[in-house]
């Protein structure tokens, strides 16, 4: 198990790296000079020069990829244009916000996809089952930012249960956790249920029920442990989704978080903080996947004893 | 003399066999009896008309403001009422139609495109060229979607136009890979093997016989995507990376509407419904397609 | 007669699929005595399989449902028992063995905890006595390192050693009547042999009853002692293992046994029965076998026969013997 987990880790590094290039490349393919972008459309030939320089864009682009590296590693994400602030300061002020929407989210989507996903598999073609799944298909075909509206517009302004936006308190985080956790618990109740179904027909369940079990403990205990293999890995893909959903949602919530700074970054043209932003969810996704992986290996038996 | 689990010997397609069905037919049989995905098949054909004609049917003009009907409620001469400049939002949701599916389309025909041909050049030389592409999509995919598209747009700067190439390009990795690998299954197999020996050339191979045999998971994934496609485009309008106002697409007409959402929800809440009803049908008509093409292959 | 263990009668087990009804098993009739060993013979696709299933209730996840017939087990009838009843008799009372050993164990449990959940759930030994019961089991099986095998998984053991833990899986809770289908099918020679010794031994030393499904003439000469043949859902003969050996009246029996090689005989050559079983689309209207009997009539072609007696416990659906049967049977 411990090598396996270094092997993963060793793993993602060529990702990590070609990511790093895309990223860097990222600012160089914008239209314009960069130099120019930084120092602003007012600033004189001088100033674009000397901030030019600052930058070290004068550089060759391999000496220049090397130096954006290093500062990476060191923590240095560079300045924000708009507030004149370190780029990590502002990410960090955003990060928990950002990090609770999602795990809440999960938590929803977990809970809910796997009740429903169970459900439809073992009521298999019966009225549960359409019910399930016509929720389900429905849920991914649901536009985030609608579903977070419409429930503002019923929870918040009609029925004054919960706020319409911000953070006050733990009521703020119900509405908008589960309009972004609605999409992934449909996606989850899907997979569940055809992961389900497919671990129903093999042999050791029909020993499960000729053993004398009851079909409760078949379907949860002989039937899920088997089935949540897939499903964890899969789970761990949506958590990308999650990321992106954010971005969408916080903006529907007035959230203070990664995805509205992203936004309002981007409408701004602050390069330095979009940059810093996408490595940082790129990162995430991408060790996420990592214990996703890890978590895989922990349920299966067959890796697990290797 | 295995005999699996039940002595069930019924599926062995004796009778079936004896009638020669067409590949279409086969597809033909099994489709037509889903009904749901035959209903959203029905639905997506109707909005195409509704894409068509567009401007002949709408009851007012989408564009022309009526200061005398500001945010007026659903009635009967407005049935989805009017937004804040007095437009009926009915109408606007029909010019409307035109622009979701135009983004939806054409930015899946490119990424499946694009994909479809990386897939199969990837699939069938292997080598560093595979190891390249897929690492390239492994990238690719180490991005949360949409994020991908924010990004590319952070680029290329807000617009339609620009939202299209966002979201094909996000699409492009996921159809390389499924083409991939049918493609690696079916190379394999003996007719290819035999046309290589009779020296087809690699160009006829992949289009003549590998091709033609990817393309009904080719077929249900563009139906899948185009939903997705949909979605994210409104998601970028909403978010103001996309169609600028005053342009009717739905995910601006909603973004527009947020302001009054106190006062007249109606105003993003029939865009938003058309939006729904839109995916939904291609997601419906995605899965049913899957269930009679291929079922093997999961969401 | 000995004690009935288990008494079929007019078994009728269909499938339904696409809207048509398949009968896998036609009107079986079949009893099995206590501690006795019934052989269930016929060639894949005769309802051997269906037979077993619907005896422990496992139908429900199939197409299958049982239409017409009784199953009764000492002195309940199994397909009027409510389902919990059931599940007191499944594992229990009646056990049983698969075809697939590679598949039938659950790759995310410890063989421990697969075995002594029907022994916990059956005997309600507590999780001490369970151990030292399923250790017990192991060693009884024959496996080696039962102390460690215990806490493995089932990927790290051979298929037969899968067997054995199935096998020690299904005797756990002292069966009255354990059922094996295909249970040396999947496995190599060798290995077969071991298995179907180790099942002797068990069988012998617990007095358990037992049903053998198999298409193997072998095994069935090696451990049963009473046959039943099936074909096309139908018992078609039935007699104990020396009479039908020795004796076989029906002529799909006779084919069996002469497509099965024998020692001594060198040079006579092996012959095999024409055909195949019919699918359900094409069912015969008389005689199922019919068409590929080589005694074939004129009558067999219209009309079914019944299964009548012939002799003493030796039973035969054939109208070549119609002057033959005793005609009060039973």
């Amino acid at each position: 198990m411990f090598h396996y987990t270094i092997k993963r880790l060793l793993g993602i590094i060529p990702t990590l790296f070609i990511v790093s290039i895309f990223i860097f490349m990222f600012v160089h393919m914008i239209p314009g000079d960069p130099a120019r972008l930084v120092a602003g459309p007012d600033a004189s030939y001088k100033d674009v020069e000397l901030v030019r320089q600052e930058l070290g864009l004068d550089q060759p682009k391999v000496k220049q990829y090397f130096v954006y590296l290093g500062k990476i590693l060191q923590g240095d994400l560079g300045t924000s244009m708009k507030t004149k602030r370190p780029v990590f300061d502002e990410i960090a002020d955003r990060f928990m916000p950002t990090f609770w929407l999602t795990i809440w989210s999960m938590v929803w989507a977990i809970v809910f996809g796997l009740l429903i996903g169970v459900i439809s598999a073992t009521k298999r073609n019966k009225w549960q089952d359409y019910t399930g799944m016509f929720g389900a298909v429905s849920g991914i075909s649901l536009p985030s930012f609608w579903l977070g509206l419409m429930l503002i517009q019923l929870f918040s302004v009609k029925l004054g249960w919960f706020p319409t936006g911000g953070i006050e308190s733990w009521k703020s985080y119900i509405l908008p956790s589960v309009t972004l956790g609605a999409g992934v618990a449909a996606v989850i109740a899907r997979f569940t249920r055809s992961s389900l179904m497919d671990i129903l027909r093999e042999d050791y369940i029909r020993t499960g029920r000729a053993k004398g079990l009851k079909e409760n403990v078949v379907v949860w205990n002989h039937a899920l442990k088997n089935a949540m293999i897939p499903v964890i890995t899969m789970t761990g893909l949506q958590f990308g989704f999650l990321l992106g959903g954010s971005i969408v949602v916080e903006t529907v919530f007035s959230w203070p978080g990664l995805g509205r700074l992203l936004i309002d970054s981007v409408s701004f043209r602050d390069y330095p903080v979009i940059q810093a932003e996408m490595l940082l969810f790129a990162l995430e996704f991408i060790l996420i996947n990592l214990i996703v992986d890890v978590l895989y290996g922990m349920m299966n038996p067959q890796i697990r004893y290797k | 003399m295995k005999n699996g689990t039940v002595d069930l010997h019924i599926k062995d397609g004796r009778q079936e066999a004896e009638k020669v069905r067409t590949p279409f037919l086969e597809f033909w049989r099994k489709f037509k009896k889903q009904r749901i995905a035959m209903i959203a098949a029905f639905f997506i054909g109707f909005l195409f008309i509704v894409a068509l004609l567009g401007p002949f049917i709408a009851p007012y003009s989408a564009v022309e403001p009526d200061y005398e009907n500001i945010l007026s409620s659903p009635s009967m001469q407005h049935l989805a009422g009017t937004d804040a400049f007095g437009r009926d939002i009915f109408s606007r949701i029909i010019e409307g139609t035109r622009i979701s599916l135009f983004v939806g389309l054409s930015s899946v025909f490119f990424s499946a495109v694009l994909g479809t041909i990386l897939g199969l050049v990837s699939g069938y030389y292997g080598g560093w060229l595979d190891n390249m592409i897929m690492r390239i999509c492994d990238v690719l995919f180490a991005f949360p979607g949409i994020l991908l598209a924010i990004g590319i747009i952070a680029i290329l700067g807000p617009g339609l136009g620009n939202v299209v190439i966002a979201v094909a390009i996000f699409g492009i990795p996921t159809f390389a890979r499924i083409v991939r690998s049918s493609t690696l299954s079916i190379k394999e197999t003996l007719y290819v093997e035999s046309a290589r020996s009779v020296g087809a050339s690699a160009k006829r191979i992949i289009f003549k016989h590998i091709f033609p045999s990817t393309l009904s998971s080719i077929i249900v994934y563009f139906t899948m995507r185009i939903g997705t496609a949909i979605l994210t485009a409104a998601s970028l309008s909403f978010l103001g990376l996309g169609a600028q106002p005053p342009s009717p697409e739905w995910g601006a007409m909603l973004s527009a509407g947020r302001d009054f959402l106190n006062t007249a929800p109606h105003v993003t809440f029939f865009p938003g419904l058309s939006i729904f009803i839109t995916v939904l049908a291609f997601n419906l008509l995605g899965d049913g397609l899957r269930d009679a093409l291929d079922p093997k292959m999961k969401d | 007669m000995s004690n009935r263990l288990l008494e079929i009668s007019n078994l009728k087990t269909y499938f339904f699929v696409d809207n048509q009804q398949i009968p896998a098993v036609n009107g079986v009739d079949l009893f099995i005595n206590e501690g006795e060993t019934l052989g269930i013979v016929g060639e894949s696709g005769c309802g051997k399989s269906v037979t077993s299933l619907s005896i422990m209730g496992l139908l429900g996840h199939t197409p299958g449902k049982v239409v017409d017939g009784s199953i009764r087990f000492k002195d309940s009838d199994l397909l009027t028992l409510p389902e919990d009843k059931m599940r007191k008799i499944r594992g229990n009372e009646i056990a049983m063995i698969f075809q697939e050993p590679m598949t039938s164990l659950n790759p995310v449990y410890k063989i421990g905890q697969q075995i002594g959940e029907a022994v916990r759930l059956h005997l309600k030994y507590d999780k001490k006595k369970t151990r030292e019961h399923v250790i017990n089991m192991l060693k009884l099986v024959g496996i080696p390192r039962a102390e460690e095998i215990i806490d493995e998984f089932p990927h790290q053991l051979s298929g037969g050693m899968r067997q054995r833990v199935m096998i020690a899986m299904a005797m756990s809770c002292n069966p009255t009547l354990l059922i094996a289908d295909e249970p040396t099918t999947a496995l190599d020679v060798t290995i077969q042999a071991q298995i179907l010794e180790i099942m002797k031994k068990v069988k012998q030393e617990k007095g358990t009853a037992m049903m053998l499904i198999t298409h193997d003439l072998g095994v069935v000469a090696e451990m049963c002692d009473r046959i039943v043949v099936m074909y096309a859902g139908k018992v078609v003969e039935e007699a104990d293992v020396f009479e039908l050996f020795e004796n076989p009246k029906h002529p799909y029996t006779k084919g069996l046994l002469n497509s099965v090689p024998k020692l001594g005989l060198k040079s006579e050559r092996l012959t095999s029965i024409p055909g195949n079983v019919p699918t359900p689309a094409n069912m015969p209207k008389g005689c199922k076998f019919a068409p590929r009997c080589i005694e074939v009539m004129e009558i067999c072609k219209t009309e079914d026969p019944e299964l009548s007696q012939i002799s003493n416990g030796h039973q035969c659906r054939c109208f070549l013997y119609e002057d033959e049967f005793v005609k009060e049977a039973k």
